[in-house]
């Protein structure tokens, strides 16, 4: 579960690193769709670590482009269901 | 920059903006703009006893633009001995900047339907299925024959030869004027515009083709004094005891009884009419064939060709007469897809009658099954009897 909102978005960074970057770390507020730092296949698999991770379910109407177009958002998202 | 968007059920006031999405998705495919066809196919689609379990859904903009679709379509299966109800997602297309909505439309269709059967040749679709949990069970055979070779584009060699210094045009290739479409235009899959080439001299041509007839009645012969094969107009009750027969010989297929075959293939589908061939036995059917041509006759496609199990005398004695009928009704080519199993012909077989493998364009059977048991023997394309006609890959075919 998330014990902390830097918990989740260091999470969330470090999974990015390891397989969307290549090493880069991103900034929170970074636009991960709009900028093309992370395609929409790579989002299904962030999602599968979110819900691994985390212990949540991301429902259908929660998988847009709003709730995963920055780390910040994501964080948003996984708080608002861990909580 | 694009447009918020919601993924959210088809309307009956979607069909007109999922036409404009089709031509902008597939603007090679001279049949998209034929948005009557594709309310037929979907009219059609609704007239199959598990329509009610169909779903079709659309990514729309706010001021109501299309930017992405796709339908599921429920058939029945035979699965480890049991019936069970699968959906393949079909008419999936995006728009190019809604890249995330279209895999929004996959996630539906996975979250809502809980087994998949699909047959794909583009690998971006076979991966965002993946990434849902659908296994690439392998790939279905793909079989052609050529019969004519009017339609080809010269062979690069010859083309060297024949044509004279100077008059190419400036990328080496002659000027398009005139030129003919190489064969392979089939299919939505056919994602890129075929490269204009020079067709082949008319005298070359009838050389070429007069060869192959006399070819065909050379290999032909090879399998002369087999089972008789007949032409039949229904599917009848036979059809049924034969299906039971087949589905105790193999651990998946697709639920082809009677009733199933004439809704796949009688009047109101969209491949009707199509000719049913026969050989029938003593104890009942051994086996059947569905073909039928596209394209103003010159695509021949043989949609559905099962026999019992290990019957390959009864496989060879159906395609043998296929091959006949397509040759008398003009075809340039035939076309086969389907699974190897004990309910088809063998390799050597097709070989024999003059056909070749393509290791190309040859579709992915992908399957995911909520039943572990089940999901462990659909996972094999080894283990499954299928053809192209038994699908959603060949109900948009024209």
């Amino acid at each position: 579960m998330v014990a902390s909102n830097g918990d989740a978005r260091a999470a969330i960074r470090g999974w990015l690193q390891e397989n969307v970057t290549g090493g880069r770390d991103v900034a929170n507020d970074e636009l991960l769709i709009e900028n093309g730092v992370m395609t929409s296949l790579q989002t299904v698999e962030l999602v599968t670590f979110l819900e691994d991770e985390f212990g949540i379910m991301v429902e259908d109407d929660e998988f847009d482009e709003e709730n995963f177009g920055s780390v910040d958002a994501i964080a948003t998202l996984v708080e608002g269901k861990a909580a | 920059m694009a447009k918020k968007a919601k993924v959210r059920p088809f309307e009956e006031g979607d069909a007109r903006g999922a036409g404009e999405l089709r031509v902008r998705a597939f603007p090679y495919l001279p049949e998209v703009r034929e948005l009557d066809f594709y309310d037929t196919v979907y009219g059609w689609l609704g007239t199959h006893p598990l329509a009610g379990e169909m779903h079709r859904w659309v990514a729309a903009t706010e001021d109501g633009e299309i930017v992405g679709h796709l339908a599921a379509t429920p058939l029945s299966y035979r699965v480890n001995g049991r019936r069970v109800v699968a959906h393949s997602p079909g008419d999936y297309m995006g728009h190019p900047d809604y890249g995330f909505h279209a895999l929004m439309l996959m996630r539906k269709f996975f979250s809502t339907c809980e087994n998949c059967v699909s047959l794909d040749m583009v690998p971006e679709v076979i991966g965002v299925q993946s990434k849902f949990g659908a296994v690439d069970a392998g790939q279905l055979q793909y079989a052609a024959k050529l019969l004519n070779v009017s339609r080809l584009p010269m062979p690069a060699r010859m083309e060297r030869l024949l044509t004279p210094e100077g008059q190419s045009s400036p990328n080496g290739r002659p000027s398009p004027e005139g030129m003919e479409q190489p064969p392979e235009t089939e299919g939505r899959e056919g994602h890129q515009a075929p490269r204009p080439r020079a067709p082949i001299p008319g005298p070359v041509k009838g050389l070429l083709n007069g060869g192959l007839r006399l070819m065909d009645g050379a290999l032909g012969g090879a399998f002369a004094g087999g089972p008789k094969v007949e032409p039949v107009q229904h599917f009848d009750e036979s059809f049924d005891a034969f299906f039971e027969k087949v589905a105790a010989g193999v651990s998946c297929v697709v639920e082809k009884d009677a009733a199933f075959l004439r809704w796949r293939y009688g009047p109101g589908s969209p491949q009707w009419p199509v000719t049913v061939l026969v050989v029938r036995e003593a104890g009942g059917l051994a086996g059947y064939a569905v073909v039928r041509t596209v394209s103003d006759g010159q695509d021949g496609y043989v949609l559905d060709l099962v026999t019992l199990p290990g019957r390959r005398d009864v496989a060879r004695a159906l395609l043998r007469e296929s091959v006949r009928l397509f040759r008398e009704a003009g075809a340039h080519i035939i076309r086969y897809r389907f699974a190897d199993s004990p309910t088809g012909p063998r390799s050597s077989d097709l070989l024999r009658l003059g056909f070749f493998h393509r290791n190309d364009r040859r579709n992915t059977l992908m399957t995911k099954f909520a039943d572990g048991a089940q999901h462990e023997r659909a996972t094999s394309v080894a283990r499954w009897s299928y053809n192209i006609g038994d699908g959603e890959a060949t109900f948009w075919l024209r």
